[in-house]
């Protein structure tokens, strides 16, 4: 007969074995799951922050590819960081801002965000440093009707006149320029002729201004002379740029022409050529019979006015071309370091 | 006379269980070395993925901003002493030998260790002392304004305050050391010779961190580390550096 058996006989791990095994299983799937957890956290918020690193950065490219000078002239110096844009595109909130901290330097600054709230937000910043082209930076470089760094032949029957931006009322002359002329020349008119102490000068023509010559202990040398802060180095990069015109070498200009004449050689204007607005030359420029040039020009190494030739300082003139010259709206870096750190404010 | 009851088991039944119970805890006990050679494995390999983000941020971090030619150098095959920036002033007035800034940064400008750099041109001056001047130029609410004492006067529009470092890789770990001070490390001893070179990547000289972590068990061979971090374009790594030497 088979009796049944009481739960003292009841013996055996079977139960306990269960349990034991259903908890070592909970454990390790806790485990993992919290390695996995964390890995994935770990790799999300990394992913963040990469993202909002260069969205902060391609929101400076693009503040830097889309910089128009004059929309920035009136900021004041030194004020604090004035809002620029912001948007939001793919989860990425990027914002940024624009401070002057000097006439013509300026720092830009992004800040990008990535992420949510419940697995954490990630922060990125950048800042740029940029230069901008200021006209009147331009103009400086532009001292007088004819700047020379070498010889200069003015023959009889050629004519240089050099008036300041107040003399040739009657022209509507943007208020901008006139101030910069009174403060490039004290108020009072622009020298005809400046050339270096030493350097051979014949003035036979008729040479007007205030005054007729003006000697320089030193004028930088032709490889350093350029359009104002904007070096040789960079002009070429300008020349895709409408109203400039750069020659790579010589050049024998023979029609007419406006905006700003960069020639990296010799310039010939041809009888009759007319020109209005600056004239950069690296090389000796020579004014055929006849020809014209208005608005200011700079020559390296020496310049000819032939008979009947005439050169007259226009800072009006100028001013106008080098407001419309689209590339010198454009700022530039200022130096090897622009891509400078940005961080939180401190608390 | 009944039969004597033979309970038990026979030595055949006996030798069975033997086996089956012999062949079972090999078993178990190979599932168990492999799965601890595996955890191993993983654990290596989590270090490494670790030290690997640790010495990405932190050189990232503090490379990014750097101009090779001026604030890197090169000491031997073990270090790199750089230019480590801890913050950005904005210059809001002057005075002889004195910046007013106001001051964004990782910490407050200290004179003890700090040099100041011209954001807008080549001037660089060690900075003697650094107090908070508030109130001594308009600033945003909260953000500091500090008077930063120089060596010598300095012209510029913004400037960088940055400490001297260096970052090692010594004793299978990348660390940093602050000036003269000793060497922290940032990542732990997983890195079998580790070292930088003048690396030769495309499109100029280079300095490259090399770090290899072998997985100790050689368990898994493939998933050894061999991380080359190209760091930046140098153009010319020097050796002259003086180590620990302070100065901007």
């Amino acid at each position: 007969m088979c009796a049944l058996r009481t739960p003292a006989m009841r013996t055996g791990i079977a139960l306990l074995l269960a349990i034991l095994l259903l908890l070592l299983l909970s454990v390790l799937a806790t485990g993992m799951l919290t390695v996995a957890t964390s890995q994935a956290r770990t790799a999300a918020l990394i992913q963040d922050r990469e993202r909002a690193r260069l969205a902060a950065e391609n929101a400076l490219q693009d503040a830097f590819a889309g910089w128009s000078t004059p929309d920035h002239l009136q900021d004041a110096l030194r004020r604090g960081p004035a809002p620029l844009s912001r948007r939001t595109a793919g989860g990425v909130d990027v914002a940024t801002s624009v401070e002057r901290l000097d006439t013509d330097l300026f720092l830009l600054r992004a800040r990008a965000s990535a992420g949510s709230a419940s697995r954490g937000v990630a922060t990125a910043r950048a800042a740029l440093l940029l230069r901008a082209v200021l006209p009147e930076q331009v103009l400086a470089g532009f001292p007088a009707a004819l700047t020379s760094s070498g010889p200069v032949t003015v023959e009889p029957g050629a004519l240089i006149e050099a008036r300041h931006a107040a003399a040739t009322a009657g022209m509507a002359c943007p208020l901008e320029a006139i101030n910069a002329v009174w403060r490039l020349f004290g108020g009072g008119q622009a020298p005809a002729v400046l050339a270096p102490s030493g350097a051979p000068v014949a003035l036979t023509g008729t040479v007007q201004g205030s005054p007729s010559l003006r000697r320089a202990d030193a004028l930088p040398a032709p490889p350093a002379i350029g359009l104002g802060p904007v070096p040789w180095a960079r002009i070429p990069v300008l020349a895709d740029d409408t109203a400039l015109v750069y020659a790579p070498g010589d050049l024998a200009f023979p029609g007419t022409g406006r905006g700003i004449l960069v020639v990296d050689g010799d310039l010939t204007l041809a009888d009759s050529a007319a020109f209005e607005g600056l004239v950069l030359v690296r090389g000796h420029v020579t004014l055929a019979p006849g020809a014209s040039v208005s608005g200011a020009l700079r020559a390296g190494a020496g310049a000819t006015l032939r008979d009947g030739a005439t050169l007259r300082y226009r800072a009006c003139t100028a001013w106008r071309v080098l407001v419309a010259a689209p590339g010198l709206n454009r700022a530039f870096r200022p130096g090897p370091r622009w891509w400078v750190p940005d961080f939180p404010p401190m608390r | 006379m009944l039969p004597v009851s033979r309970q038990g088991t026979t030595l055949a039944e006996m030798l069975v269980v033997m086996v089956l119970t012999g062949i079972l805890f090999s078993a178990v006990a190979g599932v168990v070395r492999h799965s601890g050679r595996l955890v191993r494995a993983q654990h290596h390999r989590m270090e490494v993925g670790e030290a690997r983000l640790t010495v990405r941020a932190v050189l990232q971090g503090d490379l990014r901003w750097l101009v090779p030619a001026t604030d890197l150098h090169r000491e031997g095959t073990a270090a790199l002493s750089l230019r480590a920036a801890r913050g950005v002033g904005i210059v809001c007035r002057t005075g002889p030998r004195v910046l007013y800034v106001r001051y964004r940064g990782l910490r407050a400008p200290a004179g003890a260790k700090d040099s100041v750099l011209a954001l807008d041109g080549p001037e660089a001056a060690a900075l003697q002392d650094a107090r908070r001047a508030d109130g001594a130029c308009d600033a945003a609410a909260g953000e500091p304004v500090y008077a930063l004492h120089l060596q010598h006067d300095m012209s510029a529009s913004a400037v960088l305050v940055f400490e001297r470092g260096a970052y090692h890789l010594a004793d299978g770990a990348l660390r940093y050391r602050l000036g003269g001070a000793g060497r922290q490390p940032l990542t732990a001893s997983l890195f079998r010779e580790p070292r930088f070179d003048p690396g030769n990547a495309a499109g100029g000289p280079a300095i490259t961190a090399l770090l290899s972590a072998p997985d100790p068990d050689h368990a898994y061979p493939d998933h050894g580390t061999r991380l080359t971090i190209y760091l930046l374009n140098a153009s010319a790594p020097a050796d002259t550096a003086t180590p620990g030497a302070r100065g901007p």
